[in-house]
């Protein structure tokens, strides 16, 4: 497990980034979501053992691995939100060098196992081209191998499925979940689906604070029934916002159709109507109204 | 478009200011016009601010055109180059190229705008540059070199811009911009102005050997981008006098501004052809991704089914697993990959040809004594390799180990990298070893080419040992501390820009402390060119420290490799926890843990600077030698000492241990008129144990006997003044009456280790031994040597000499003054032969030990002893002791100083020896020294002279060596103005007159024109001084002793006569050989001349401009016609001197080649020659006519050699 204790990391300016993060997160897929800015590059980054924090502990199976991030590198396989290869060299040699310097190994062979991967992502019909023909899909299943590779005890993966198409998506889902039953598997992304979908639990982080860690099940539970949508004119709609707490607004044929939460007791407006609640209306909900404290830290 | 381009060109011209590099571009220059207008920066052509006159101003345009073309070719050349070069770079590492070209720009408007900004910001450099120029030479010039600025005219500073700085900078640019858009390489564009620097600076601008055609040189002259040679070719070889480059403005040739024009032309082109590359490029990125997109759907389906299957399988199916690795096989991974990446590096299959050509031609060539070729051994072209390979191996390491330490950054791959589990040090020495891989490589490369030259001689035979000793001893340990040096330097920058300025500033602070001997073998971490080539003695020379340096840096370079690891930027450093750790207790901590690393470091540290200290050149012996400076300065400069009147010295050498034991004998006469109280004498800092002993007076005549008698010696104690030996009388010794002086003394020669290593000129080495009596290796020097003790920069000015100084008695140049006799015993190992002067009356071996004695046969000024173990050459009259490896040009040696003996004997003066020899000792140091009956010849002297068919260059060589035997020996000169030319000139003179007699007309020549020129190249064009006032103190003093001096008495030997000028030169040598007070300078010599001249107004005017003025002619024909007339063709054209001096000249219609071939002197039976004779004044031109019977190809000046001029090659003219 990693316990993550009062992390906090301040950039010259002061900028801070983090501001005392304290998380603990046990074998499976934990998800973390949070908009741009939030502090997520900065909090998978130091995870990763790559960026050093102005304070806090973070702890791997006990071992202290921002004194020792050796002890991290040995059992990680990470995988980036932006990040680049030699680009003159195959996919396959390319790979293989990144096999060779985390020490992976496989039963019938290095360059064997490269082919296996590289199978696994789906790349291996490029498996000759040079990374620089690769597309930026391509690249990123590329990404992938390397960071599934081996047996890590971690994987932390930054916004994977960026450039991915559905059904890359699907394939590297199915991947991570079953790398995830007997390991930890960090999931960074902005896209709520794939939390709903694939974590047992996430965090929601803001200005580089956790605001929720919870599970997508309790999450949803916590605003079931008391979500309602219907139509508000795009000129009332100021108004409307002051005096609702609303989750999502959309224009559609001039209409904004509204998903406000009615708390109990309240009056629900007219012409809405109650509709079931979602992850990301739950998400949403968090990052307009922080303040929520029966949603933070629920699990 | 317009709108576009200019948004562009604009929004980069603003950010190309704010950036480091243009203002430290600036600071540079700014800090050279303040070093020039303080006068702490000079660009030498020579000139000599002690010279009286006018003076020439830094303000006029020709001194400003010179300092812009070499600040072109040294600054701005490499910092517009890497502007222009990483221009476009930039915008493809900043992944801003596909915005860019999704909007409206195109391509050739993108790149117009990109080379339009850079033009800009570099003229922006440049005007500011002027505003420096002119701040610090009008706004505050300093006051103590007023009489250096003249008024200020904005176009001298701005025309030399225009004419030399702009075309070459955008070649530069140009070609740059082409570098570094398409090969997307950032090492290339760094290394670009490097090699052009290398190639065109250094070697363009000044590489003119004898043999180059008139036509080629012109070639050169314009190809040279910055326009040094041409500047120097057209204005500055003939000195035109302060008031001309004062005040004339710098006129263009025609050809010259073409030149110009295709320069900044190719320039624009290689702007040019980068459009169409980077649109081709473009247009095949996109194809190439939306190919494979294609691809990818078009096999979509199949793959996907099948990889659908494989992902199913699961990735435990995988069985993978992930080992902790070891430490070595991280490295031998990352250094393998390492090592094939470089397969793909361009610049390496630039570098290694470019770094291979500047091997092969500077072994091609080196010169030796006198300007000849040297032969090249594997020895002498692994030092040369060496040389090159370092410095430029260096610069090579440097660009290789910062890419690849950046790479990881610059491709994003960082974070994957990082995050593997492989070790920090294996991340950093697998990619320092590989790129010291790249070293090897090249070094191999320069073996084979070395191979290739010693088969092309065809003469040496190819050995292994020098290339493995040097390379393996001097350049493996330079590199891998060098790329040490630079892996920390880019782990504590983080910057790529900020580590090569580092290195770059770090390489020329070496180069620059070597060359002003600021380095030690403590801080010497490239002992290029400290560590000298023998054929004959392996490195022998401070061996120990050598060894020790290079246990040093390799040490330290294992420490940086520790430092570099523990700082590795891998994980992002946290500002506030920075700080922390830079408190004292953590950084104490830090320090404590690396201590381990500095253990060795310190040692051997410690143990160089102990052994350098100790050492002959030393900071104990420098005390010493300012005590001795210090005690004796005021009380002795002035005393004259007694003159040494015989010698009888006993040595014991033991070369494998370098000691030395002498026992010996002076007599010492008081040569003064008033008695001798007391005198001193100085002995040497390695004289340990020593014991004086003083004999009874000896009266005048006892003077005669030839050497002193050991008989009544009692030992004494002189008054010891930290080396200065003060020995005081209670009887003085009378005028004329002598002494005899005995003393011994056991010590090391030299005495511990040198400071930095570098030639040393006597020395005993188990490979061979060089004393002689101009120090005090094993024989006092009597008196006070006045500049002992002083440091370099406080050495006095050379004395100023009244011009009637040659009128009082002057002392010798050479020597005490009194001619005396020496016996010298020797005892050393029996394998060895030691030679000294005289003739060897006893050689007697006892166990492993010779001992040999040798005894002066007619009295001599000075000797020598020489030790080796040779095989020996016998001619009729003479004997040579060489090296067995060394037996290249032994007969021609041999020939040389058989005919020069006999010649010289004939002309000059009877040889009073009954022997000469000629002995080659260790390459310890370049020099030959001509002792009476017993020369010296370093191994690259004469022996290790390249012998091309029709050069002769060992002949001249032994001819000019031998030649001291009459002038320096039995004539020895005064000490002042023009003395030295009475030794080295008359030497080149009589060299030239042996060619004459022995070779023939072409071998006389060819000596008196290749001297011609290396005047014409050597000489100081605008502070020439009269002969009669060179002293050697001055750059160019060196070519008028040698070859102006040569050249002249040549000239006045066919003004005067051959038979006046012999009987001359005879009765001066008579006349000063016996002079015991006296000893001559060129003064006497011309006053003494003259009356052996028939005509003396003739001689006064003929002295009075080659001895007394500074004068040199140069001829160029105009008009030039070629009539027939009947069974006649008539040459009618017009001649002038262009230079100054006024003489005599024979103009010469010729047809065919003079002689048959190189290699002989037989004349060409098709060659026809008619002349006529001219006499030209400065500036003076007078039409001429050549009637021959036959059809002339050619019209040329002076053809037999007569008249020393410049350019003679320019001096014909072809029909």
């Amino acid at each position: 497990m990693i316990e993550i204790t009062e992390l906090t990391k301040v950039y010259p300016g002061p900028v801070p980034a983090l501001r005392g993060v304290t998380l603990n997160i046990d074998k499976g897929m934990f998800g973390l979501l949070g908009p741009n800015g939030a502090g997520k590059s900065t909090f998978m980054n130091i995870l990763a053992g790559l960026l050093e924090p102005t304070a806090g502990t973070v702890k791997l199976y006990g071992d202290d691995v921002l004194k020792k991030p050796k002890l991290l590198w040995e059992q990680l396989g990470y995988l980036p939100q932006e990040f680049g290869f030699y680009d003159h060299l195959s996919g396959r040699a390319m790979l293989k060098y990144l096999l060779k310097l985390k020490g992976v190994s496989g039963p019938k062979g290095l360059n064997q196992l490269t082919s296996e991967l590289l199978e696994k992502v789906n790349l291996a019909f490029a498996a000759k081209r040079k990374v620089k023909a690769y597309s930026g899909g391509m690249k990123q299943r590329l990404g992938i191998a390397q960071a599934i590779a081996g047996d890590p005890k971690l994987i932390i993966v930054d916004e994977p499925t960026a450039g991915l198409d559905p059904e890359e998506r699907l394939r590297f889902y199915r991947l991570l979940a079953e790398l995830a039953a007997d390991r930890i598997v960090i999931l960074s992304t902005h896209i709520v689906e794939d939390v709903a979908n694939l974590c047992s639990r996430f965090a929601v982080i803001r200005d580089g604070r956790i605001i929720a860690d919870t599970s997508p099940s309790v999450a949803k539970a916590n605003i079931e029934g008391t979500l309602f949508e219907g139509s508000v004119p795009a000129e009332d709609l100021k108004e409307f916002q002051s005096t609702h707490e609303i989750a999502r607004a959309i224009l559609v044929e001039g209409q904004n159709r509204v998903r406000i939460r009615v708390a109990d007791g309240q009056h629900v407006p007219d012409g809405f109507v109650a509709v079931a609640s979602t992850l990301e209306d739950a998400y949403l909900l968090m990052m307009n109204h922080e303040s929520k404290p029966q949603l933070a830290g629920a699990s | 478009m317009f709108n576009r381009i200019w948004l562009v060109a604009r929004y980069d011209f603003v950010t190309y200011l704010r950036r480091p590099m243009i203002w430290v571009w600036i600071a540079i220059m700014a800090l050279l016009f303040w070093g020039l207008a303080a006068g702490g920066v000079s660009i030498s052509t020579g000139g000599d601010s002690s010279i009286g006159g006018e003076k020439q101003h830094l303000t006029s345009e020709f001194e400003m055109s010179r300092f812009t073309a070499v600040f072109t070719m040294l600054i701005h050349g490499f910092f517009a180059s890497v502007l222009f070069g990483m221009s476009v770079l930039r915008d493809f590492d900043s992944g801003m190229m596909p915005m860019l070209h999704s909007s409206k720009l195109r391509s050739w408007e993108y790149l117009f705008s990109k080379f339009l900004a850079c033009t800009l910001t570099t003229v922006f450099v440049l005007a500011i540059t002027v505003l420096l120029a002119v701040f610090f030479m009008d706004v505050i010039p300093p006051t103590s070199q007023a009489e250096f600025f003249g008024p200020i005219s904005m176009w001298n500073f701005v025309a030399p811009l225009i004419k030399f700085a702009l075309p070459s900078l955008l070649l530069m640019g140009g070609m740059a911009f082409l570098l570094g858009t398409v090969t997307r390489k950032p090492i290339l564009v760094f290394a670009f102005p490097v090699i052009f620097l290398v190639l065109f600076g250094m070697f363009l601008t000044n590489w003119s050997p004898v043999w180059l055609p008139v036509w080629a040189n012109d070639l050169l002259s314009l190809s040279d981008p910055y326009g040094v040679r041409w500047m120097n070719e057209t204005y500055f070889d003939i000195d035109r006098g302060a008031a001309f480059y004062n005040t004339e403005p710098l006129k263009l040739t025609p050809a010259f501004l073409i030149s110009r024009l295709v320069i900044a032309g190719i320039g624009v082109l290689g702007f040019a052809t980068t459009i169409p590359v980077f649109h081709r490029k473009l247009k095949g990125t996109k194809h190439g991704a939306v190919s494979a997109v294609n691809d990818a759907s078009s096999q979509h389906i199949e793959r996907a089914q099948a990889a659908s299957k494989a992902a199913q399988d699961g990735i435990k199916s995988l069985g993978m697993k992930q080992n902790r690795g070891g430490l070595l096989s991280d490295i031998w991974n990352i250094f393998w990959y390492e090592l094939k990446e470089l397969r793909y590096s361009p610049s390496l299959y630039l570098f290694v040809p470019f770094i291979l050509l500047e091997v092969i031609g500077t072994s091609f060539f080196t010169e030796g004594a006198f300007g000849t070729p040297l032969l090249q051994t594997s020895g002498t072209l692994a030092e040369n390799a060496t040389n090159v390979l370092g410095i430029l191996g260096c610069l090579l390491m440097m660009f290789y180990t910062v890419e690849s330490q950046m790479r990881e950054r610059i491709k994003g791959l960082a974070p994957i990298y990082y995050s593997t589990r492989a070790k920090s040090f294996a991340m950093l020495l697998g990619k320092s070893l590989a790129n010291t891989a790249v070293c090897v490589a090249i070094m191999a490369a320069a073996l084979v080419a070395s191979l290739i030259i010693l088969l092309i001689q065809g003469i040496v035979s190819f050995e292994i040992f020098p290339f493995a000793a040097y390379w393996l001893l001097v350049l493996m340990p330079t590199f891998i501390f060098w790329g040490s040096f630079i892996t920390l330097m880019v782990v504590l920058t983080r910057n790529r820009y900020t580590t090569y300025a580092l290195g770059a500033a770090a390489l020329i602070g070496t180069l620059y402390l070597d060359i002003t001997d600021g380095t030690s073998w403590l801080t010497n971490w490239m002992p290029i060119g400290n560590v000298t080539w023998s054929d004959i003695s392996s490195f022998e020379m401070d061996r120990s420290a050598l060894m020790l340096n290079r246990l040093f840096v390799l040490s330290l370079a294992i420490l940086f490799t520790y430092l570099a690891a523990r700082i590795f930027w891998r994980r992002g450093n946290d500002a506030v926890q920075l700080a922390t750790r830079l408190k004292p207790k953590p950084i104490a901590i830090f320090a404590l843990k690396a201590s381990p690393f500095l253990i060795a470091p310190i040692a051997l540290g410690s143990a160089i600077w102990a052994s350098v200290n100790a050492g002959h050149q030393g900071d104990v012996v420098e005390e010493l030698m300012k005590d001795y400076w210090r005690q004796n300065v005021s009380t002795w400069t002035n005393v004259k000492p007694p003159s040494v009147s015989g010698v009888d010295v006993k040595l014991d050498i033991q070369p494998a241990t370098q000691e030395l034991s002498v026992d010996a004998v002076l007599r010492l006469t008081n040569d003064e008129k008033e008695p001798m109280k007391s005198f001193a004498l100085t002995a040497g800092a390695h004289w340990k144990n020593v014991v004086w002993k003083k004999g009874p007076t000896l009266k005048a005549e006892s003077k005669k006997t030839p050497v002193p008698s050991r008989d009544g010696l009692e030992e004494f104690e002189p008054d010891s003044q930290s080396g200065l030996y003060v020995f005081k009388f209670d009887e003085p010794i009378k005028p004329g009456d002598s002494i005899s002086l005995g003393y011994s003394f056991k010590g090391r020669f030299p005495d511990g280790v040198s400071k930095n290593g570098g030639g040393q000129s006597e020395f005993i080495l188990p490979s061979g031994i060089v004393l002689h009596s101009f120090g005090n290796s094993f024989m006092p020097l009597p008196g006070f040597v006045e500049n002992a003790g002083l440091d370099d920069e406080f050495q006095p000015e050379s004395k100023k000499y009244e011009d009637d100084f040659y009128e009082e008695e002057l002392k010798p140049l050479f020597g005490g003054g009194d001619q005396f006799h020496v016996r010298t015993t020797i005892t050393g190992p029996k394998e060895f032969t030691f030679n000294a002067v005289g003739v060897k009356n006893e050689d007697t071996e006892s166990g492993d030990q010779r001992t040999v004695v040798w005894e002066s046969d007619s009295p001599v000024s000075f000797f020598n002893v020489v030790g080796g173990k040779w095989k020996v050459h016998k001619g009729e009259t003479t004997e040579i002791y060489y090296n067995e490896k060394h037996d290249y040009n032994v007969d021609e040696i041999s020939e040389a100083i058989e005919h020069a003996r006999a010649y010289y004997s004939r002309w000059f003066a009877p040889y009073p020896w009954k022997h000469l020899r000629l002995n080659e000792f260790p390459n310890m140091s370049t020099y030959a020294q001509g002792f009476a009956t017993n020369i010296t010849f370093s191994e690259g002297i004469g022996f290790l002279t390249k012998d091309k068919p029709g050069a002769d260059a060992p002949f001249m060589v032994a001819a000019h060596e031998t030649a001291h035997q009459w002038w320096g020996n039995i004539l020895v000169p005064g000490e002042g103005p023009g003395g030295n030319i009475l030794s080295e000139g008359m030497a080149h003179f009589s060299t030239g007159l042996l060619f004459d007699e022995v070779k023939g007309d072409r071998s006389r020549i060819g000596f008196f024109t290749l001297i011609e020129d290396q005047y014409g190249n050597q000489r100081s064009v605008d502070s020439e001084l009269p002969m009669v006032q060179i002293d050697g103190s001055r750059d160019g003093d060196t070519t008028v002793m040698y070859d102006k001096g040569g050249w002249v008495f040549w000239m006045l030997l066919n003004h005067m006569g051959r038979t006046d000028n012999l009987q001359g030169i005879q009765a001066f040598i008579a006349k000063y050989s016996k002079a015991t007070d006296d000893y001559p300078v060129l003064q006497d010599f011309v006053s003494h001349m003259r009356e052996f001249a028939d005509d003396k107004e003739a001689y006064d005017e003929f002295t009075q401009q080659w001895f007394f003025d500074t004068v040199i002619p140069q001829y160029e024909f105009s008009n030039v016609e070629l009539k027939q007339d009947g069974d006649q063709w008539i040459v009618t054209g017009t001649i002038k001197n262009v230079g100054t001096g006024k003489m005599p000249l024979e103009v010469c219609s010729a047809v065919n080649e003079r002689f048959a071939d190189e290699k002989t002197n037989d004349q060409n039976p098709e060659y026809s020659d008619s002349r006529t004779s001219v006499t030209l004044a400065a500036d003076e031109a007078v039409d001429f006519e050549i009637i021959s019977k036959f059809e002339p190809d050619r019209v040329l000046v002076d053809p037999d050699a007569k008249v020393l001029q410049l350019r003679r090659k320019r001096a014909v003219h072809d029909f």
